[in-house]
């Protein structure tokens, strides 16, 4: 914003309003009298008291015009305090700051390369500071040519921010740095909002460009489905293309067909997946892969797990049909590994099928004596129980199994509630319900906002698991069970309580929730990537190679398949238009900045311009309190009051 | 239902808003005077009704209508009845019509709607004490001037002379400036047998002056009666902290300070006022002073009063 803005230069234009108001009102009207017979002139002009007082209303109500088109022109004080030639001289003696693209796009030999030549040449004279820029920004303290490229994937946006966070923690902050990005500029790495690319960006940017676009095939995905394995393959080449696509089990080639890809686009390709390794007693990995290999070399296969088949049975024992119905429908749209079984008449011996891993105590009151001698055995194996407390329970008084006094029990009331669980970093707390609203249309209780649901203080009985959950599944006391995060609550908690991860997959670089406490994680080599202690409260892990990763919870292992992000498959450049754009906006943003904020000795952050129109509005709403105080001076007089006639 | 001795009922008290509303000149005179006389009949104090006081022989001229039928049926001679208070006198309206009888209704304004000016007020009143001179049987006169005689109508006691001077007072407009030795030249050279002489003015000269003018008119046996009118603004004119005032018959302006305006001017006009009143005492003449603000009656009292005293 400049004074030769026009909605500024218009507004000011209305200042001529009270120039011409009082240019012809110059001379006080003459009031007429009878006779001036008894009258004395006055010992100073009244005149000039009246031409000062007009002087400062014209002053005023100019002033007020002025601010008001001030204050909406929207000026920063940056542009008034700053000299063109201090801006140059400030971006001459900024460090230069590389940011090295280490993304998958740049595993391209020829391409890596360039891109090292570049960040030399940039970091010349020794001063210069580098950055890699893939899974995370990490200073590059080595040489850059003894760095690597990476999985992960980068996009461009906010990155300008997270690096002007970075640059103000680095020592030399003080000095102010200019940015230098070198990439391959993937157009996927261009957020769709441009806006994205500039947001933060308090440091001055230059882009360099390396490489180009380039003809690419990748495996984009792996699909187990049933008896057959479905790849996904992606062509981005102008041309067609014929490949061969091969299909490996574990270690065994499975499969093998060749595939004409046509130009730029997706093509599934099929294989049926060998009967032993359908009925494999353990995780076997699945890899899809193209031959021959092409300029990125690291999409060219994709991975999955093909699970283990588990035979374990939920034994539901329910006081009501309709909770059983309720919990059986939930475990099987979940997709759960376990069959539930709901245990009749007495629940003696003969109603218990055999391989019981879980078993599910719905509103059981006091449980029959067999059932009780069933659970507990369950419980010494090492089973799991989840425990639902209702009417029955909670008259009964006492938690079966745990042995401890009933303290409560949610029942949700007409209005709905929002009932919680109580620990929401259990394992078993998944994200899609931790926070549930339940209603039911008969109000013989009234929970409390936030009451938990579920207590998952990971109760014992022996090595066995308990989950409490404080409300029944029957609608008569609650709508949870037909609510949309019933099924995922049960698929946590019978995960939880059964000990299983489910199918887990991830992204190279890409964050990834530790499915459950307990867990240790080891890459292909058998290196453990991931500790005990680290997952004690469910952390958040990168992977940052692609590959097939062992989870290890107490007695279970599973595989983890991670994969490249498809998106850095496309090698199409970003238009230099685009990026030009950028480079100009990140500059202009910046130009007020001589320094990293909060750096020592730099400016302060103000300086990229301190917006000023809050203060304009302020001062607008004193002189318009101020014009009509000094245009009624001498006017306003307070009156008598008359006397009651 | 009979109101108490002199108590002002909301039939006399007809505030001047009200009569700026009338736009007939006699009928605003009627009101008053009716009004008025209604609330005086009943007192002791001004009555001047006509009691029975002589006979005298009829000589030539005298209305047959006062004649006693009976005392010349008793006597064979023609008597007529006197009665007190039938002494016939000359009424002289002297009104001051210069551009600051103007002057009303506000500082800077002129009626300011249906406010009046010191000349309508004054106009209301000259025919409300002509209209109260004619039911009383006393000839009436009327002199208007400013720097010159603007209207002259000796004094008649004829119903038409008495509608005439209605319609002369009614097409009376302020004029320019004040020349009191003309216009009492033109009454002295013209009015030459005695009577009451009221003078309708703001009486902005000073008050020598017109005690000597006055004086002039009080040896040569008329009573005269002051009527100083003034506006509400004029007493307490408010210009806030000052304003640039111009002179209504000079056109002269004078700028003016607020503070001394209300500090000063009360005070110089309440000396004016006092001089005005010993100029007029020393001629023997009676001076009343009179607010546009105020209903007529005050006046026309006052004026009862002095027409009284002299009879």
């Amino acid at each position: 914003m400049t004074f030769v803005a026009a909605p500024l230069l218009l507004g000011l234009l209305l200042m001529a309003i009270p120039l011409w108001l009082h240019r012809t009102h110059r001379e006080a009207p003459r009031r007429g009298f009878s006779s001036l017979f008894l009258m004395r002139a006055a010992a100073e002009p009244v005149h000039a008291e009246r031409t000062l007082r007009y002087l400062v209303l014209l002053a005023l109500r100019c002033a007020v015009l002025a601010a008001a088109a001030l204050a909406f022109a929207g000026p920063v004080l940056s542009g008034l305090l700053r000299q063109d030639g201090d801006a140059a001289a400030a971006d001459e003696a900024r460090v230069p700051l590389v940011v090295l693209d280490r993304s998958l796009s740049m595993g391209r030999p020829s391409v890596w390369n360039e891109a090292l030549r570049r960040v030399e040449r940039l970091a010349d004279d020794g001063a210069a500071v580098v950055l890699g820029a893939g899974t995370d920004l990490e200073l590059l303290t080595a040489a850059p040519g003894s760095t690597a490229p990476e999985a992960a994937r980068l996009g461009f946006g906010g990155l300008v921010s997270r690096v002007a966070a970075v640059a103000a923690n680095l020592p030399a902050a003080g000095s102010g740095f200019a940015v230098h990005l070198v990439s391959d500029f993937q157009a996927s790495a261009v957020p769709d909002r441009f806006n994205a690319l500039i947001e933060g960006g308090t440091l001055p940017l230059t882009v360099h460009p390396v490489g180009g676009a380039e003809d690419n095939w990748a495996v984009e995905s792996v699909r187990l489905s049933g008896d057959e394995a479905v790849a996904r393959i992606a062509s981005h080449a102008d041309a067609r293309r014929e490949v061969g696509v091969v299909l490996r089990v574990g270690d065994t080639v499975a499969g093998r067909t060749a595939v004409a890809l046509p130009a730029c686009a997706r093509t599934e390709v099929r294989f049926a997946l060998p009967p032993d390794a359908r009925d494999a007693s353990r995780d076997i990995g699945v890899v899809v892969a193209l031959e021959p290999g092409d300029a990125l070399p690291a999409d060219d296969m994709a991975r999955a797990v093909l699970r283990a088949r588990r035979s374990g049975a939920l034994a539901v024992v329910a006081s009501a049909d309709a909770a059983a119905d309720y919990l059986a429908a939930a475990t099987d749209a979940a997709g759960l590994p376990f069959a539930p079984i709901r245990i009749g008449g007495r629940g003696g011996a003969e109603d218990w099928p055999p391989g019981v891993e879980l078993a599910a105590l719905l509103d059981p009151g006091a449980p029959a004596a067999d059932v009780s001698r069933r659970v507990s055995r369950l419980l010494a194996r090492g089973g799991g129980l989840l425990l639902a407390v209702g009417p029955r329970t909670a008259g009964a008084g006492v938690l079966p199994f745990v042995e401890q006094a009933v303290e409560r029990t949610v029942r949700a009331h007409a209005g709905g509630a929002r009932v919680v669980v109580e620990d929401s970093g259990h394992p078993a707390a998944g994200d899609g319900w931790r926070d549930v609203a339940v209603f039911r249309s008969v109000v013989p209780v009234e929970p409390t906002a936030g009451e938990p649901i579920l207590s998952l203080e990971d109760g014992r009985v022996g090595p066995g698991r308990v989950l409490v959950l404080y409300t029944a599944l029957d609608r008569e006391w609650t709508s949870l069970a037909v609510r949309p995060a019933f099924v995922r609550f049960v698929a946590d908690a019978l995960r939880y309580l059964g000990n299983d991860l489910g199918a887990l997959e991830a992204l190279a670089g890409a964050p990834l929730r530790v499915p459950a406490a307990s867990v240790q994680v080891f890459d292909a080599e058998g290196a453990r990537v991931l500790g005990l202690a680290s997952t004690a409260d469910r952390p958040t892990v990168r992977l940052a190679e692609p590959g097939f990763y062992t989870v290890r919870t107490p007695g279970r292992s599973t595989l983890l398949a991670v994969n490249v992000d498809p998106r850095e498959s496309d090698l199409r450049t970003a238009d230099a238009t685009l990026l030009a754009r950028w480079q100009d906006a990140i500059g202009a943003e910046a130009a007020g900045s001589a320094a990293v904020p909060g750096g020592e000795g730099a400016p302060a952050a103000a300086d990229r311009g301190q917006p000023l129109g809050i203060w304009l509005l302020a001062l607008l709403a004193l002189l318009l309190l101020a014009e009509p105080l000094v245009a009624n001076v001498g006017r306003v007089r307070w009156l008598p009051r008359k006397a009651p006639v | 239902m009979n109101a108490p001795a002199g108590a002002r009922t909301p039939t006399r008290l007809i505030p001047p808003e009200i009569l700026a509303g009338l736009g007939n000149l006699e009928l605003v005179a009627r009101a008053v005077v009716d009004g008025m006389l209604n609330g005086l009949h009943r007192t002791d104090v001004f009555g001047f009704s006509q009691e029975f006081a002589e006979y005298r022989d009829y000589v030539p001229g005298d209305d047959p209508r006062f004649v006693d039928w009976n005392a010349y049926a008793r006597t064979g001679r023609p008597y007529v009845k006197r009665f007190e208070g039938e002494t016939n006198t000359r009424l002289m309206l002297m009104l001051d019509v210069s551009a600051s009888m103007g002057f009303g209704g506000g500082l800077g304004g002129g009626l300011g709607g249906r406010k009046a000016s010191k000349l309508d007020y004054s106009r209301w009143l000259a025919a409300a004490l002509a209209w109260l001179a004619h039911r009383q049987h006393d000839a009436v006169g009327l002199l208007a001037f400013h720097d010159t005689v603007a209207a002259f109508q000796p004094p008649s006691g004829r119903g038409v002379a008495g509608e005439r001077l209605f319609h002369t007072l009614d097409g009376l407009r302020a004029g320019s400036g004040t020349d009191w030795p003309a216009a009492l030249r033109h009454l002295g050279a013209r009015v030459s047998r005695r009577g009451i002489l009221a003078v309708l003015s703001d009486f902005y000269c000073a008050p020598d002056v017109l005690g000597q003018a006055l004086r002039g008119l009080c040896v040569r046996g008329h009573d005269v009666f002051l009527l100083h009118v003034l506006d509400p603004a004029e007493r307490r004119p408010d210009v806030g902290r000052g304003a640039a005032l111009r002179d209504a018959e000079t056109a002269e302006v004078m700028e003016v300070d607020g503070q001394e305006l209300r500090s000063g001017y009360p005070e110089r006009l309440a000396e004016h006022e006092r001089g005005l009143r010993r100029a007029a005492a020393s001629a023997g003449a009676d001076y009343v002073r009179v607010d546009t603000d105020q209903p007529l009656d005050r006046a026309l009292f006052e004026y009862l009063r002095f027409r009284a005293r002299q009879s």
